[in-house]
C-alpha cells in the first residue's frame, strides 16, 4: 500500500471521513501505541488510551489546522492521554506515584508480552523510576529518535531543557544499571 | 540528520558505556495480530459514537452529583426558611397570654400605644400581682373626667400663654 501523505489524508477528510480515519490509523497506530506503552507499560491500558487519543483525533480533526504539522499535532495529544490516564490512576486509586512505580515494575515482571533479556527488563525498570516527564523525554529520544526540535513542539518546551533533562536521565539509568 | 545520530550516538557512549551497549528494543510486545485490528475497531467505536444520541449536557452523568449536591442544598435551605417563619417573632397580635409574665413585661412586647392590650394582660394574668396600685380604675374615667381635664388642660395652657 503506497503511503498517503498527511495532506491527502487531511483533505480525505473531507469527502470520506471513514477512509480517511483507517488511513490515519493505520499510518500512526504503531508509533502512537510504542508512545504510550513505554509509558504506560501494561498492554491493556495502552490500548484503551491508544483508541481514546484516536477517537479524540477524529472529533477534533476539523479543528486542526495548518499551523502545525499532523505528526506533532497527534504526538501531542497522545501525550496529554498518557499524562492523563497515568494522573487519573494514582487519583482514582488514590496511591502515591512512588506505588504507582512499583506496580509499573511489576508489570515488567509479570507481563508476558515482555520478552526481552535480563538487561532490557534492567534497563525499564531504571527508566520507571525516572520521573513521569524525564521518562517521557528519554523513551521519545532514546527509543522513537524523535528531533529535538519536533520535542519541543510535541511538549512545548525549549530544546535546551529537553537536552538537559535527556542528559539527566541517560545519567540517572546508567547509575542505576552501575548498581544493579 | 546522520551526522547528529553519530554525534549523539558518540556522547551516549561516552556518558554511559553501559546503555549505549543496550539492545535498543524495549523488550515489549504487542499481541498477534493487533495492529491488522486496531483500525477497524476504532472505526467501529468512531462509528458507533456517531449514532448514539447526544446526551444533553444536563443529564450528563459526570455532573450528577452535581446537581444532587445544589438539590440538597436548596432542600436544607428551604427547610431552614421553613423552621424560622415558624418561630415568628412575638408581637401583640401573636403574643399569648401563657407566655410568662416576665418575659412578657421584660423584652417590652407592648405597644406603647396599645393600652387596652396592657390592661387586658394586665388583668388576665393571675401571675402578676400588683395590689397597691388600682390601674383598672385610673383608667377607665367617665367622660365627664375626661371633659373637665381637658378643660383643665385648655386653661392651664392659655394662662400660660398670656
Amino acid at each position: 500500500m503506497s503511503e498517503f501523505s498527511d495532506e491527502e489524508i487531511l483533505d480525505l477528510f473531507k469527502d470520506n471521513p471513514n477512509y480517511a480515519l483507517s488511513l490515519l490509523v493505520k499510518k500512526y497506530q504503531k508509533q502512537v501505541y510504542w508512545h504510550v506503552r513505554r509509558m504506560v507499560i501494561d498492554h491493556d491500558d495502552a490500548n484503551d488510551v491508544v483508541q481514546n487519543i484516536f477517537i479524540k483525533i477524529w472529533r477534533n480533526i476539523n479543528n486542526f489546522r495548518n499551523e502545525s504539522r499532523l505528526y506533532t499535532w497527534i504526538y501531542r495529544i497522545a501525550t496529554n492521554e498518557t499524562l492523563t490516564f497515568l494522573k487519573q490512576k494514582r487519583t482514582f486509586l488514590f496511591i502515591p506515584m512512588i506505588n504507582v512505580e512499583k506496580e509499573l515494575a511489576s508489570k515488567i515482571d509479570d507481563d508476558h508480552f515482555f520478552k526481552g533479556d535480563e538487561i532490557q527488563r534492567k534497563l525499564q525498570k531504571a527508566i520507571i523510576g525516572l520521573p513521569k516527564k524525564q521518562r517521557l523525554i528519554f523513551n521519545m529520544k532514546y527509543f522513537e529518535n524523535i528531533k529535538y526540535e519536533d520535542m519541543a513542539e510535541i511538549l512545548g518546551t525549549s530544546v535546551g531543557a529537553l537536552k538537559a533533562s535527556y542528559h539527566l536521565s541517560v545519567k540517572k539509568i546508567e547509575k542505576y544499571l552501575k548498581e544493579n | 540528520m546522520f551526522v547528529e545520530n553519530n554525534i549523539e550516538k558518540e556522547s551516549l557512549n561516552n556518558i554511559a558505556p553501559i546503555l549505549s551497549k543496550i539492545n535498543k528494543s524495549n523488550g515489549m510486545h504487542e499481541p498477534d495480530e493487533y495492529f491488522e485490528q486496531l483500525p477497524s475497531i476504532i472505526q467501529q467505536k468512531c462509528n458507533d459514537l456517531q449514532k448514539e444520541p447526544k446526551i444533553p449536557s444536563f443529564f450528563n452523568p459526570k455532573y450528577v452529583i452535581r446537581y444532587v449536591m445544589v438539590v440538597l442544598l436548596l432542600f436544607f435551605g428551604i427547610l431552614v426558611l421553613i423552621r424560622n417563619n415558624n418561630d415568628e417573632p412575638k408581637t401583640n397580635k401573636n403574643i399569648s397570654y401563657n407566655d410568662s409574665s416576665q418575659d412578657f413585661i421584660q423584652n417590652a412586647n407592648i405597644d406603647d400605644d396599645d393600652e387596652s392590650l396592657l390592661t387586658e394582660a394586665l388583668t388576665n394574668n393571675s401571675e402578676i400581682d400588683i395590689p397597691s396600685i388600682n390601674l383598672i380604675d385610673d383608667i377607665y374615667l367617665n367622660t365627664d373626667d375626661i371633659i373637665n381635664y381637658l378643660i383643665d388642660e385648655s386653661d392651664d395652657n392659655n394662662e400660660n400663654e398670656f
